[in-house]
């Protein structure tokens, strides 16, 4: 009964279900080029790249952007050493308890 | 020292310390793993635990000042109709967003597990992964883009002359609303969309793990697809699905931005936490709040333990 292609409703359900989830990324694409400034409104009047040069001229952004690198780098660091001390080979005998049971 | 501890070779001479970590691999253990101990049970455990003593707290109502002492007062708080109300709405709110989502979740997982490899697996992972790499905000205003008056949703129901329909959806009581980003549909499909991720990786990293064969020798012996997947993908999918569930269950119980920039005006756990805490200045009730999804959670993994949920991990 296995075969290489999924049957069909099952296609339809798991396109759907992707769609579903890169749908609204699309959208938050399309909406960085509108050309509308207040009300939600689809589709986009128009298209310009106004947005991109506004965000590339605020200090703000770029302080924002460079905290967030600074924070992410640190964390990313600590969790990194925390995480690699605690799931490494043992070697046998570290944990007299865990020779009975594997699973809790 | 550690490096030569671990050394299949015996330690070089001169070094006691290293002589005794390899004696003893218990001791090295323990040196190893106190660092991110301390902090789990510190940091963690530690915050909870102050989480737990203030919630048996209570806050004057005349001075506006917590009195420390015990008292169960703060509990009973909890149970008065509007609080309650908050409660019940969060956990069917979770209850309902969970379902769904095992709902959505399960045939992305399983055509990515079964019918996938290489490239496309590749390219499913990165549909599935794609939505955890851009900002959680961004994507809640999407959705409101999307659901509000003059949002997409309405714009395609209009084109496909529907509209009627979306009236009556949004007619409905009790969940309905004037337009889907101020219902609690919206709310719905915004926990849905968001937590959708934390359902699937489980439930594909437990269906990837179920043998082939076992299917095939399903069918061999005469199940039908139906019975296959009942009695043998589905059991054996279980702990995947757990897992899923308790991501999305317990994230929907927490989440307090959600229902406030898409949904109704009615509050959930989250939000009344942060009133609780922030202006109210009340932060035994918003204590004795967070207790009710760590509460619900323990006994929801309790549950699922009892169901044998994680017998095949």
């Amino acid at each position: 009964m296995r075969s290489d292609r999924p049957p069909l409703a099952l296609a339809l359900a798991a396109g759907a279900g992707l769609l579903f989830l890169i749908g609204p990324l699309l959208l938050i694409f399309v909406y960085a080029f509108t050309t509308e400034e207040r009300s939600f409104v689809w589709p986009p009047p128009g298209f310009t790249l106004r947005w991109f040069a506004v965000t590339w001229d605020r200090p703000d952004v770029w302080s924002a952007l460079g905290l967030s690198v600074k924070v992410a780098a640190i964390s990313t660091a600590l969790a990194l050493v925390l995480a690699r001390s605690a799931r490494r080979r043992w070697p046998a005998g570290a944990f007299p308890a865990a020779r009975r049971s594997r699973s809790w | 020292m550690s490096l030569s501890g671990l050394a299949p070779a015996p330690p070089p001479a001169g070094s006691r310390f290293a002589d005794t970590l390899w004696r003893r691999p218990a001791l090295l253990a323990a040196l190893l793993l106190a660092l991110p101990l301390l902090w789990l049970v510190v940091v963690y455990l530690g915050s909870l635990a102050a989480l737990l003593v203030e919630s048996f707290y209570s806050l004057d109502d005349f001075s506006g000042v917590v009195v420390e002492e015990f008292t169960l007062a703060t509990y009973a708080q909890l149970f008065t109709a509007a609080n309650f109300g908050i409660i019940q709405r969060t956990v069917l709110m979770a209850a309902a967003v969970t379902l769904a989502s095992v709902v959505v979740a399960f045939p992305i997982a399983y055509v990515a597990a079964r019918y996938t490899k290489g490239a496309m697996k590749a390219a499913f992972y990165l549909a599935v992964m794609l939505p955890l790499w851009s900002s959680y905000l961004v994507k809640v205003y999407a959705w409101k883009l999307i659901l509000a008056k003059e949002g997409i949703v309405t714009w395609a129901f209009a084109k496909l002359h529907l509209t009627p329909v979306l009236d009556a959806i949004l007619a409905l009581p009790g969940i309905g609303g004037n337009s889907l980003s101020v219902s609690y549909i919206g709310t719905f499909l915004v926990f849905l969309y968001i937590w959708l991720p934390y359902m699937i990786l489980p439930m594909q990293a437990a269906l990837e793990r179920v043998p082939a064969n076992y299917l095939d020798a399903s069918s061999d012996l005469g199940a039908r697809p139906a019975q296959t997947f009942r009695f043998v993908t589905l059991p054996l999918a279980l702990p995947g699905i757990v897992a899923g569930s308790i991501f999305t269950f317990s994230l929907t119980l927490g989440d307090y931005i959600i229902p406030q920039i898409v949904g109704s005006s009615r509050l959930f756990i989250g939000q009344a936490v942060y009133v609780q805490q922030g202006t109210a200045g009340n932060v035994p009730l918003a204590a004795a709040f967070t207790m009710v999804p760590i509460v619900i959670m323990g006994f929801y993994l309790w549950g699922a333990k009892r169901a044998g949920a994680f017998d095949a991990l």
